[in-house]
C-alpha cells in the first residue's frame, strides 16, 4: 500500500511557481531520492509534504487527505530531518530527541519512562548515545545531524522526509548514515531524501526524482534517471556516467554558447 | 568544562533561600517591630505581608513571561519591558484616568497587545524586534506621560508607580493577582513541550506537530495579559524578565522549559523581593522605586548580553 501520494502538487511563493504539478507515490520499504540543482524546488517539495507550505493539488498519507489532518496527526506519520538547525539556547541532545515525542503526548499526558527509552534507543541507533548530555550548540555539524535523525526516529513516523541528511558528513559518516536509513526503511517505512551527491543517491535510493525548475524532469530507477543527457540538460555540466547503479564523473561545466 | 547545577538542586537551594528571605523582608522597614510580635503586628499583616507577596508574585510573573517571549520570538534579548508590552500597558492605564478606574486592567491589556502585534507582523530579525519594541516603548510612554500630566493626579504618586513600586500593595491586589499568575504558570507548565519546539523556529515546531501560529498567539496574549495586570498593580519593573531566564540557563546549562519555568518563578520572585528590600533600605526612611533598583542592576547585564551577542555574530 502506498504510504504517500502526491497528485499535481504546485507551490507558489508570491507569484513565482516553485513547484509545478508534481505527482509521485512512495511505498513501504522505498527510498525516493530527490535530486536537482539549487533552487529547483527540492526543499519546497519536502515542505509541502508536511504542510509547512500552502500548496495546490492533492497530498494523501495512507489514503487520507493531508489538508484534513491536524498538525499533530501529520507529525505522527511524518518525521522530518531538517537541513539547517541553529539552537539559540542551551539544549542537550537527549532533550532534543525527546521533542520528537511531542505529537504523541499531550498537556495531561507527560513524558513517561517509555518515551525516555525510545529517545535513548534512537540515539543509540544513530551511534550518538555518547552525545546525550552534550549541548547542541557545542556540537559539530555532523554530530548535530545524527541527533536530528535520532529525533526523527523517536517520532516514529512511517514516512521520513530528509533534507540533505549527509550534507555535513564526511564520506564514512555519509555511507554509515545512508546504510542506516536503508535499514530503517526496510522495517516498513518509506523515505523521501533530498540529495546533492549523485553517487550516493544512485547507490542507496530505490527511485530517483530529478527536478528542473520545479517540474519533474525524469523519475524512475537510478539507471534510468542518471544519464549523461539528463544530467547535462538539468545541471548544465558535462559528465561521464557508467555502471549500474550509475557512477557520475564530473568533467566540466557547459558554458554559454556564445562564450565557447 | 564549566560545572552546572542540576535544575532540581537549584530549585531546592532557591526554596531554602526564600524561607530565610521571607521573615527577613517582613522585619525590614522604617518602623522597627520586635521579633516577638513579628506575626501579630498590624504593620506586618496589613502592609508588609501583602507587599512582599506582591513583590514575589510580580517578580515571578515577569521572569516567566520573559522566558516565554524569549522562546516564542527565538530572541535571547526579548522581555516584556523591551518589547513595549509594559509601556503599552502604562498608556492604557493612563487612559483609564479619563474614563473609569475599573477600566484600568482591560485598557492596559488592550494597549499592551499593540506592540506585540506590530512586532509579530513587521519584524524580520532579532535586532529589529528589539528596536521596534524600544521605539514603541518611547512612543507609548511619552503619550502616557502627557496623559498623566494632563490628568492632574498627584504626580509624586504616579511617578513612584510608573518607576515600579510595591508601596501601594494590598491583600485585595494579592487576591486578584494570585489566581491570574497561577493560571498563567499552570498554562505554560502544561505546554512546556510546545515552548521547547517553538524556540527552535516555526518549521521545527511544525515538524513536531505544534501549530506555531496558534501557540504563538496563546503564549503572547496570555503573557501580555499577565504583564498588564502586574503593571496596573506595581508599575514598570524592567529587566527582571530579561535577566532571570538567562541566569537560570547559565546556572543550569539547560534551556528546557520543563526546568526553566519553575526555576524562573522562584528566582524572579526572590530577586524582585530582594530589590524591594533594597529599595526600602538604601535611603531609609525614604523609599526609592523598585524599578530603579532593577534597572540600575539590569542595564549593565543587558549591555553585556548585547556585547556577547555581537561577538558571536560578527
Amino acid at each position: 500500500m502506498a504510504l504517500l501520494n502526491l497528485m499535481g502538487v504546485s507551490v507558489k511563493y508570491n507569484s513565482v511557481e516553485a513547484l509545478k504539478g508534481v505527482s509521485l507515490s512512495l511505498t513501504q520499504g522505498e527510498i525516493l531520492g530527490v535530486i536537482g540543482p539549487n533552487g529547483s524546488g527540492k526543499s519546497t517539495l519536502l515542505k509541502a509534504i508536511y504542510k509547512a507550505l500552502r500548496f495546490e493539488g492533492e497530498i494523501k498519507i495512507r489514503n487520507r487527505d493531508l489538508l484534513e489532518m491536524s498538525r499533530r496527526e501529520i507529525a505522527k506519520h511524518i518525521s522530518v530531518v531538517p537541513q539547517e538547525f541553529h539552537p539559540e539556547f542551551p539544549f542537550s541532545a537527549l532533550e532534543l530527541v525527546l521533542t520528537g515525542r511531542t505529537p504523541h503526548l499531550s498537556p495531561l499526558r507527560p513524558e513517561s519512562e517509555k518515551d525516555l527509552r525510545i529517545a535513548e534507543e534512537s540515539l543509540e541507533e544513530m551511534g550518538a548515545i555518547h552525545l546525550k548530555d552534550r549541548d547542541l550548540r557545542k556540537m559539530s555539524g555532523g554530530e548535530r545531524q545524527k541527533v536530528l535523525i535520532a529525533r526523527a526516529l523517536a517520532q516514529e513516523g512511517e514516512i521520513l522526509l530528509m533534507d540533505e541528511p549527509t550534507s555535513h558528513l564526511d564520506m564514512r559518516n555519509s555511507i554509515e548514515t545512508m546504510e542506516k536509513i536503508k535499514e530503517i526503511v526496510s522495517r516498513g517505512k518509506g523515505a523521501v531524501v533530498v540529495m546533492h551527491d549523485l553517487n550516493l543517491a544512485s547507490r542507496y535510493c530505490d527511485k530517483l526524482l530529478l527536478l528542473k525548475e520545479g517540474v519533474i524532469h525524469s523519475m524512475g530507477r537510478p539507471k534510468k534517471v542518471i544519464t549523461e543527457e539528463n544530467i547535462e540538460e538539468v545541471y548544465r555540466v558535462r559528465v561521464k556516467v557508467f555502471g549500474d547503479p550509475p557512477i557520475v564523473v564530473p568533467l566540466g561545466v557547459i558554458g554559454d554558447e556564445n562564450q565557447s | 568544562m564549566r560545572r552546572h547545577l542540576t535544575p532540581r538542586l537549584l530549585f531546592s537551594l532557591l526554596c531554602v533561600f526564600l524561607a530565610f528571605l521571607i521573615p527577613l523582608s517582613l522585619y525590614i522597614g522604617v518602623v522597627k517591630i520586635p521579633l516577638s510580635s513579628l506575626f501579630s503586628s498590624e504593620i506586618i499583616i496589613e502592609m508588609r505581608a501583602p507587599r512582599i507577596t506582591m513583590a514575589f508574585l510580580v517578580g515571578s510573573s515577569l521572569a516567566v513571561a520573559g522566558a516565554v517571549v524569549q522562546g516564542v520570538f527565538r530572541n535571547p534579548l526579548a522581555e516584556p519591558y523591551l518589547l513595549g508590552i509594559s509601556s503599552g500597558a502604562i498608556l492604557g492605564y493612563s487612559l483609564s484616568f479619563f474614563f473609569r478606574e475599573e477600566l484600568a486592567i482591560p485598557l492596559a491589556f488592550l494597549f499592551s497587545t499593540f506592540p506585540i502585534s506590530l512586532i509579530v507582523l513587521a519584524s524580520t530579525s532579532k535586532e529589529k524586534t528589539i528596536l521596534l519594541g524600544i521605539s514603541i516603548s518611547f512612543l507609548t510612554s511619552s503619550m502616557a506621560s502627557l496623559l498623566m500630566y494632563l490628568s492632574g493626579e498627584r504626580l509624586y504618586k504616579i511617578f513612584l508607580w510608573i518607576m515600579g513600586c510595591f508601596h501601594f500593595s494590598t491583600w485585595k491586589q494579592v487576591l486578584f493577582f494570585f489566581p491570574v499568575c497561577s493560571s498563567y504558570f499552570l498554562l505554560v507548565s502544561l505546554f512546556y513541550r510546545e515552548l521547547n519546539s517553538l524556540q527552535f523556529g516555526d518549521e521545527y515546531a511544525e515538524q513536531t506537530g505544534v501549530d506555531p501560529t496558534k501557540y504563538r498567539k496563546v503564549f503572547l496574549l496570555s503573557s501580555s495579559f499577565l504583564v498588564s495586570v502586574s503593571v496596573v498593580f506595581s508599575g514598570v519593573i524592567g529587566f527582571v524578565g530579561l535577566v532571570v531566564p538567562h541566569l537560570v540557563r547559565l546556572l543550569t546549562g539547560r534551556g528546557n522549559y520543563k526546568y526553566l519555568i519553575p526555576n524562573s518563578i522562584l528566582l524572579g520572585g526572590i530577586l524582585t523581593l530582594l530589590a524591594d528590600d533594597l529599595s526600602r533600605l538604601v535611603l531609609a526612611p525614604r523609599e526609592i522605586p523598585v524599578g530603579i533598583v532593577t534597572s540600575i542592576t539590569g542595564s549593565p547585564i543587558l549591555i553585556y548580553l548585547l556585547w556577547r551577542e555581537s561577538k558571536w555574530h560578527f
